[in-house]
């Protein structure tokens, strides 16, 4: 259980990378090992960072245009041939917008991913249109599909791996913003378990995504000396790590889950339900509360509507 | 009819102002998109400022005519025609994009004069056939105009919409379609290509015309021309992306801007210059 690099604390000194960028480079990896990768994009190649894929594969890289509905059940035509196909764009528009084409490829649990940036706030001054905080919700009630929402840089490269070896549908959020890379290059990830970051014996927190990092904060600043908060990073939003989580809540007593998503339909809700079943503990969830995003810088916007750091600490405050 | 010099020079001149508040907004904004708001300038200068009937005084008016803008990306032309029109406030222009502003990166329902929320490309036409089905059952006069760009053309809903306004033979319906031939990753026709739009607009029922959208004589006839139509019509407005910046002009890298002071300076001089020809 040795993921954290040495000086994850000082943030300062953590090199700031976006998971997207990760993707860039793991797809060209990726396509290396394997021949049937494919990557699709929807008019926003530059935004996924796939430069380096269209240079090295340009054989291998399909321009869509700006149809995302088409660009889906193209790709479910690919994986059906037998191609692994990654189907790539912002979360608003995929699987915002061909949400329907990706369930019909669920059915019979067909081979291909779906992969989209901006997240949550992260389109920032775009505005709400174009920001994402109900792709959980619609993604995970999709009977087959794995979802995984990777928490740093690293972690993106050794995930990008892993879902292109996986067979089935599966989704992954990548973010826009700049986030500290504060997990080990050769961490031991696996799909379906959580990493238990920090021990402790009071509170268990799991954070997902872009709130890894923010809740590692905000917990060494509420738990200075440590052992008093458990920190897990739910990369894998579906399956849930059922076991790994009950262990720590049974520990702890008490749960805290922090998201970048509407509470109504987010990981934190059926996290609970598995909580609720088997050993029902205090539960909390900080997302976003059942409101659109608007205009401004993703760290404004992460401060008002209160899932930054400080609302985060207070949160633990509060609980512990 | 031929419009007059003097009518004509008035509008271009505003349309130099409106482009310079564009400037200057997404200068304080930090970033947006230019490309498509300059070719889309001349047409919405004449719409707001000619061709529709609207009361900035009050914005749900039943008689009004109503403008959309499906490719809300471009919303920096819309906002700055809405401001001059007198919708809101022009000082609102200075927080575009901005947290706890009334102007969003795409335009929001909510926000006066505007009259659909949009960001995702492909949308805006069914919308207007929305309002232009409300106005024909009811029997009313209104028109509704649908700006739509290229880049959307691509996406199927749009086609599915030109399908129903020929099943209801919207006779209040115009759509003007922004063809700048650009778009984020490059142009059109190299991203997938579009072909002749006034042909496939055709095949689907509608009457299309190919205009020059820069050409305000033409812009303000054509619209003339419409209103006498007893069908859909679209306007195929064909337009120079970043029309007016020497720089930018037909280059789809500046489909979006991230504002840079030597390209700011640069375009407000050339604008400048445009207005003082009228002086
Ligand atoms: C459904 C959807 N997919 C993708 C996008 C991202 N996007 C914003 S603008 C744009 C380019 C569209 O082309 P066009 O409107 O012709 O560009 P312009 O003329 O403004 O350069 C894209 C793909 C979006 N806004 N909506």
């Amino acid at each position: 259980m040795d993921y954290l690099l040495e000086k994850y604390k000082n943030e300062s000194e953590l090199e700031k990378m976006a998971t997207r960028e990760a993707f860039g480079v793991a797809i060209v990896s990726v396509a290396n090992e394997n021949d049937d990768v494919v990557v699709l994009n929807a008019d926003l190649p530059g935004s996924l960072k796939l430069n380096d894929f269209m240079e090295v594969f340009p054989e291998r890289y399909l321009q869509i245009g700006v149809a995302e509905q088409n660009m889906a059940s193209i790709a479910i035509g690919l994986s059906h041939y037998g191609k692994i196909p990654f189907i790539t764009s912002f979360a608003a528009f995929s699987p915002g917008l061909n949400i329907a084409q990706i369930r019909i490829g669920s059915i019979k649990n067909q081979n291909f991913k779906v992969v989209s940036s901006h997240y949550g706030f992260h389109v920032g001054p775009d505005g709400a249109s174009a920001q994402m905080e109900s792709d959980i919700a619609m993604m995970k009630a999709i009977p087959n599909m794995v979802i995984v929402n990777p928490a740093d840089y690293n972690q993106t490269k050794t995930m990008t791996h892993l879902i292109s070896r996986a067979k089935g549908p599966i989704y992954m959020k990548l973010t826009r913003e700049k986030f500290p890379v504060f997990l080990k290059e050769d961490a031991h990830t696996e799909i379906g378990k959580v990493q238990k970051l920090l021990s402790g014996d009071k509170l268990t927190v799991i954070a997902t995504g872009s709130m890894v990092y923010e809740t590692l904060q905000a917990v060494l600043e509420v738990d200075k000396d440590g052992g008093k908060v458990e920190l897990l990073n739910l990369h894998t939003i579906k399956p849930l790590d059922k076991e790994g989580i009950l262990e720590s809540v049974r520990k702890t007593g008490k749960l805290l889950i922090v998201e970048e998503h509407n509470i109504w339909g987010g990981a934190g809700e059926s996290i609970s339900r598995i909580v609720a079943e088997n050993h029902p503990v205090f539960t909390k969830i900080v997302g976003i509360y059942d409101t659109f995003g608007e205009s401004g810088s993703h760290r404004k916007l992460w401060e008002k509507y209160e899932i930054d750091r400080v609302a985060i600490a207070s949160q633990i405050r509060e609980i512990i | 009819m031929d419009y007059s010099k003097v009518e004509l020079d008035a509008l271009r001149k505003l349309s130099y102002e409106l482009k310079i508040d564009v400037i200057k907004m997404l200068d304080k904004a930090d970033s947006g998109h230019i490309g498509g708001a300059f070719s889309i300038a001349d047409i919405v200068t004449c719409l707001y400022f000619k061709v529709a009937n609207l009361d900035p005084q009050n914005p749900d008016w039943d008689e009004r005519d109503y403008i959309m803008l499906s490719n809300g990306h471009v919303c920096p032309i819309l906002y700055a025609a809405l401001a001059r029109k007198g919708f809101f406030p022009k000082e609102e222009l200075n927080n575009l994009r901005k947290i706890d502003s009334l102007l969003q990166g795409h335009p929001k329902l909510g926000i006066p004069g505007v009259e659909n929320t949009s960001g995702l490309l492909g949308q805006g036409l069914s919308q207007g056939v929305g309002i232009a089905l409300g106005l024909t059952m009811d029997s009313k006069p209104n028109k509704v105009y649908v700006i739509t760009s290229d880049g959307e053309h691509q996406e199927g809903q749009t086609w599915e919409a030109i399908m129903s306004a020929n099943k209801w033979s919207l006779n209040n319906l115009v759509v003007i379609v922004d063809r700048n031939h650009v778009q984020i990753d490059g142009n059109t026709e190299d991203i997938m290509p579009l072909g002749n739009l006034k042909e496939k607009y055709e095949s689907f029922g509608w009457i299309a015309l190919d205009i020059n959208g820069h050409d305000y004589n033409e812009i303000l006839q054509t619209f003339d021309f419409v209103k006498k139509i007893d069908q859909p019509v679209a306007i195929i407005a064909h337009t120079i992306a970043g029309e007016d910046i020497s720089f930018m002009e037909r280059l789809y890298k500046y489909h979006d801007w991230k504002d840079d002071p030597v390209e700011v300076e640069k375009a407000l001089k050339e604008l400048q210059a445009e207005l003082d020809k009228f002086n």
